[in-house]
């Protein structure tokens, strides 16, 4: 999924005037730039637009790295894995100078720092995908809860999914990849314990509270 | 109150527990997936004095934590 990178510096600067005093879904950081935080597919992109096309040349380095990294937690892993810079990032200059009032036009090519624009972000996650390969990926994983609440059907996420399937963190319960909508979820999540040197997965009354089924 | 041992009131609550969420989870499917007669019946087993079984192999349950 594509977020349609503007490269009108117009139009950016436009949604980041909007960024800053839309209300909704938004928290400020360092006093001066409000940043919106919520998960839907329009913020997103529209935060993608203002990061980096127009905050990150407006902000000092550390900040615009920052920002980079709360709206793509992938970036660093991906960095620590691969070890190289993305040549299509973003050139942000190096002075940690208060460039608010300027336009993009700081940059130096001595000074630049590249960060990548085309992390996988969460959102851009290709599903379904195995159940092993999702466990073992923070990534996935994170994509995963994202996408489970709005999913009607679990074989859109992971392929051949289990009989029963649970996120205990938002309560949701998928029986033969059907969603279903429990009473009390939360009753029924938290007692599933498993049964050791047994092929069955036990709930105890009893011990739900405390740990697993002797 | 039955004070001969045949008044469990936490035993019914527990068969009541089980039922409601058969229940719910058979509203869910309905019109979904085919459900096999028995097979939401056998899906939670009621240990008396003990609690519920999820009868199920363990690879066909997933939690994520």
């Amino acid at each position: 999924m594509g977020y349609g990178l503007s490269t009108d510096a117009e139009k950016l600067h436009t949604e980041a005037l909007l960024l800053r005093v839309n209300p909704f879904g938004i928290i400020a950081d360092d006093s001066r730039f409000l940043f919106v935080t919520t998960p839907y597919d329009n913020q997103k992109s529209y935060t993608s637009h203002c990061i980096s096309g127009y905050i990150e040349r407006t902000i000092p380095k550390h900040l615009a790295e920052r920002l980079y990294r709360h709206f793509h937690r992938d970036y660093q892993v991906q960095e620590e894995a691969t070890g190289r810079e993305s040549a299509d990032g973003i050139i942000e200059g190096s002075s940690d100078v208060d460039h608010s009032d300027g336009v993009a036009n700081h940059v130096t090519a001595d000074s630049a720092v590249v960060l990548p624009t085309t992390a996988t972000l969460p959102g851009d996650v290709l599903f379904p995908r195995s159940p092993t390969n999702i466990i073992q990926d923070i990534i996935l994983l994170a994509a995963l809860r994202t996408r489970l609440a709005d999913a009607k059907d679990l074989r859109e996420l992971i392929d051949d999914p289990p009989v029963t399937f649970l996120d205990k963190r938002q309560q949701l319960f998928f029986y033969r990849g059907i969603p279903v909508k429990l009473h009390h979820p939360a009753s029924l999540v938290c007692r599933f314990w498993p049964k050791s040197r047994n092929r069955s997965w036990r709930v105890m009354k009893s011990t739900a509270a405390s740990g697993p089924a002797p | 109150m039955k004070y001969d041992g045949s008044n469990k009131p936490y035993e019914r609550q527990i068969s009541d527990h089980k039922r409601r969420c058969i229940a719910q989870i058979r509203k869910a499917v309905a019109g979904t997936i085919v459900v096999e007669p028995g097979e939401l019946e056998t899906l939670i087993f009621t240990r008396p004095k003990v609690g519920y079984m999820l009868n199920v192999w363990e690879e066909e349950v997933l939690i994520l934590n």
